[in-house]
């Protein structure tokens, strides 16, 4: 639980160091935290790493999309900030130095779970934009191409 | 519409994509944002093809192309919310070219919506609040903090003096090492957390991440580009971090 302040620290600062536009960095904040509750929620009830990450992502998707509807702004500025407590750079790191100490077969091993967290977020976040737009168009009942894509 | 005003839409759709490709932003929004603003003049249906490096547009049936390079890339949020509000207004309301080609540059150079000092500080706080994620101390946040302030400055000195982004990686994942051996040496700060913060930072998890949500699009070029960007980047840290405690003479991988 202590935990969860820092994932919100770690988001917003990113967001203004990406240059994020200022009414949106809390928000940022909060996306990242949405993101780390989901993970660390399903990794505490036992899941594997890879089911807490999906979770994660999927979490974190949601929140941006819900957030771009509100906000009037594309979801990336959410997206990409909120992803940095879940990324995997710390392993790809580690393999990366595993290999460099000649410990071929744990770096490997490292480096392919990086590759594969960060497939599982690609796709918990390939999810959520696909759902919204669906959604959106169903409640909206047809309004012109131009307008429903502005609404981004 | 004459040849001439083809082009000049041309013109701003290509300023826009080349915006958005420097900011950051993935090639599917780019290649959708580009064909907004084309359609949104009524010059017909263009066909778009953006990779992380470089942008074509063409009119198919009308003979009429750009193409544009993009050489450096940033993460810049305030740019790519302001192109997307700009190809909105124009969607409703097509301004003269010159004029929405004024606008785009103007955003291409619109300052940092917080001072541009607080980037260093920023970075540093998000690289400390991250030690905590990675299993660090409580104790050990304001020396991450410290050591991180130190790691992200020295990376920007690299960049201003010009060196290559590979160079300044390395230099940096250097740096996170001796600073967090130095807190262990003073304040027994365990190094793991200190350099695993920074270097969270610093890693490419991000463009690791980027690629594959390319990949999963099916932009499978630019999937690559960014694979290869991450891969050279990882690279370069490992490099630093591993010569650093080499020199060092500490073994821990954490």
């Amino acid at each position: 639980m202590i935990t969860y302040p820092f994932a919100f620290l770690t988001s917003a600062a990113i967001a203004v160091s990406f240059r994020s536009p200022r009414r949106a960095i809390l928000w940022t904040g909060l996306c990242g935290l949405v993101a780390w509750a989901g993970f660390d929620l399903v990794r505490r009830a036992g899941a594997p790493e890879a089911a807490a990450v999906f979770a994660g992502a999927l979490a974190l998707g949601m929140a941006s999309e819900v957030l771009a509807r509100r906000l009037h702004q594309p979801a990336i500025l959410f997206v990409i900030p909120g992803l940095f407590p879940l990324v995997p750079g710390i392993i790809a790191y580690r393999g990366m130095l595993l290999l460099s100490e000649s410990r071929l077969a744990e770096g490997a091993w490292q480096l392919a779970r990086a590759l594969l967290i960060a497939g599982i977020l690609a796709a918990g976040l390939a999810i959520p934009p696909v759902v919204a737009r669906r959604w959106r168009r169903r409640a909206g009942a047809g309004p012109a191409r131009v307008e429903r894509i502005s609404q981004r | 519409m004459d040849s001439g005003s083809r082009t000049a839409v041309l013109q701003v759709a290509a300023a826009a994509g080349v915006v958005l490709l420097q900011s950051g932003a993935d090639v599917a929004r780019v290649e959708d944002t580009v064909s907004r603003i084309v359609q949104a003049y009524g010059v017909g249906e263009p066909e778009i093809f953006a990779t992380p490096t470089g942008i074509f547009i063409s009119l198919a049936d009308q003979e009429a192309t750009v193409v544009r390079r993009v050489r450096r890339r940033t993460i810049a949020l305030d740019r790519i919310s302001a192109v997307n509000a700009l190809s909105r207004s124009l969607a409703t309301d097509p301004k003269d070219p010159a004029e929405a080609l004024r606008l785009i540059r103007a955003i291409a150079e619109q300052p940092t919506p917080l001072p541009g000092w607080l980037d260093v500080p920023a970075s540093g706080l998000a690289a400390a609040a991250c030690t905590i994620l990675v299993g660090g101390s409580l104790q050990g946040v304001l020396p991450a903090l410290l050591a991180n302030l130190v790691v992200q400055a020295g990376e920007r000195v690299c960049r201003w003096v010009g060196l290559p982004d590979a160079v300044a990686d390395l230099i940096a994942g250097a740096n996170a090492v001796f600073c967090a051996t130095l807190l262990n040496r003073w304040l027994d700060v365990p190094v793991g957390p200190v350099v695993a913060g920074g270097i969270m930072i610093l890693v490419p998890g991000l463009a690791f991440t980027n690629a594959l949500r390319d990949a999963i699009a099916g932009d499978l070029v630019s999937a690559t580009a960014r694979g290869l960007e991450a891969f050279v980047k990882v690279t370069a840290l490992a490099a630093g971090v591993g010569a650093a405690l080499y020199l060092v003479g500490g073994g821990a991988v954490w």
